[in-house]
């Protein structure tokens, strides 16, 4: 029975993951497509509370928030990757995210998924697609313990750098 | 610093009594380098020597509800700590509306707010001055200058709150004056350094915010166009302050 073969597959590839040196990567939804970050770089996943614009900033910015009492700036991944925008909906999330920048940045997302925990042979180098990658493309991950997901990991440094 | 040597000038100076020196601990001796009429040396310079600098830093430190501490070791350097209050940041604002956003102007450069009348309102070299008994009064509409939308509402027009920093003066057109607030300012992150006109950010509660308006910078930038220009290209190249403190000594003279 194929499901049989393809829970056995998954258990193997879970005890492989045992050994191996994995990193957790957290999956959001952005347009449709799924993108991970390192999970290590995400401090806290927030419902978007209402933000306040900041007039003359960059139009990536959607403004800043309060957290705990700290103003944090919220950038749009959609218009950061300019692809076609969206209305915040409830299952829309806000990624703090810290990649030793040494602030915090919001990063507004479709969805949360889950975190898939990827050895280093489930990643794919960004070169795969062909040409010159954007920085922040940090390769393809392909988790053999799912029925065919891509992910598009993403390297933030240089979205936060240059939000 | 040489504790024996502080020690040795306030006797001489009359601060403190021989007996007395006998009991200070190392700090209370290190702490008479504050004490008015206090110094090392036997003759004073042009700049130093009369026992008044360290003084008048301490006496305003204090002012301000702080405290300075020192620390020292004879040959290797002396530490100086300064604890200011955090409420420093607390400021007196006006609360206004523009666009449907709320942003505060720190009342310590407001004048006053009036009611603009849009009669009163001439434009001089593609810059609109608004009369305000008998002077001219360049203004500036906010809602233009931040892209938002003006919400204007019938009964009551928009305001002029009036602002000066230094000599200069300017009104900033606002939809709504909302109200006086006490705010404890925070800064906007680094991401948003680009963002020119803003001292920072306050929470009003309920999860509001509101950007607090950096009236020197705004009337910088309205009066004197191509001084910001000019910033924005050395700002760019990465040389801020040295240019930025050049550029306003230049515009002093």
């Amino acid at each position: 029975m194929p499901t049989l073969k393809g829970r056995t597959e998954r258990r193997a590839a879970r005890r492989a993951g045992e050994t191996g040196k994995r990193v957790e990567y957290l999956a959001f939804g952005l347009a449709g497509e799924t993108y991970a970050v390192q999970i290590a770089h995400v401090a806290e996943i927030l419902r978007p509370p209402p933000f306040t614009l900041v007039p003359r900033a960059s139009e990536t910015v959607l403004g800043v928030i309060s957290v705990r009492g700290k103003l944090v700036t919220v950038i749009d991944l959609r218009r950061r990757f300019r692809l076609p925008p969206a209305a915040i909906d409830r299952k829309s999330r806000i990624l703090l995210a810290d990649a030793g920048t040494g602030e915090q940045i919001g990063l507004l997302v479709d969805d949360v998924q889950q975190v898939w925990r990827l050895a280093s042979e489930e990643i794919e180098p960004a070169n795969v697609l062909g040409g010159e990658q954007a920085p922040h493309i940090a390769g393809i991950g392909r988790p053999t313990a799912s029925d065919g997901a891509m992910l598009i990991l993403l390297e933030l440094r240089p979205v936060l750098e240059s939000p | 610093m040489d504790h024996g040597a502080l020690v040795a000038a306030a006797v001489r100076r009359g601060i403190v009594s021989p007996e007395e020196a006998q009991e200070l601990t190392e700090s209370e001796m290190l702490a008479l380098v504050f004490m008015p009429g206090f110094t090392t040396k036997e003759v004073a310079t042009d700049l130093s020597g009369r026992g008044v600098g360290l003084d008048v830093a301490k006496t305003n430190i204090s002012k301000l509800g702080g405290v300075v501490d020192i620390t020292s070791d004879v040959g290797i350097g002396t530490k100086m700590t300064i604890t200011l209050p955090i409420t420093l940041a607390i400021i007196h604002v006006l609360l206004v509306e523009i666009g449907a956003h709320l942003f505060a102007v720190p009342l310590a450069s407001v004048e006053e707010a009036i009611v603009l009348d849009e009669g009163k309102v001439r434009t001089v070299e593609s810059r609109d001055v608004l009369t305000v008994r008998g002077t001219s009064l360049p203004i500036c509409r906010l809602a233009r200058l931040f892209g938002l939308p003006a919400s204007h509402r019938d009964g009551h027009g928009p305001f002029v709150v009036i602002a000066r920093v230094g000599a200069r003066r300017l009104g900033f057109v606002v939809d709504e004056l909302v109200g006086q607030q006490d705010i404890v300012i925070k800064p906007l992150g680094k991401s948003l350094k680009g963002v020119r006109g803003f001292a920072g950010a306050t929470e009003l509660g309920d999860q509001r915010i509101a950007l607090v308006i950096d009236v020197a910078a705004l009337i910088e930038e309205v009066l004197l166009p191509g001084e910001v220009r000019f910033l924005a290209a050395a700002e760019d190249s990465g040389r801020r302050n040295g240019t930025l403190e050049a550029s306003r000594r230049a515009g002093r003279t």
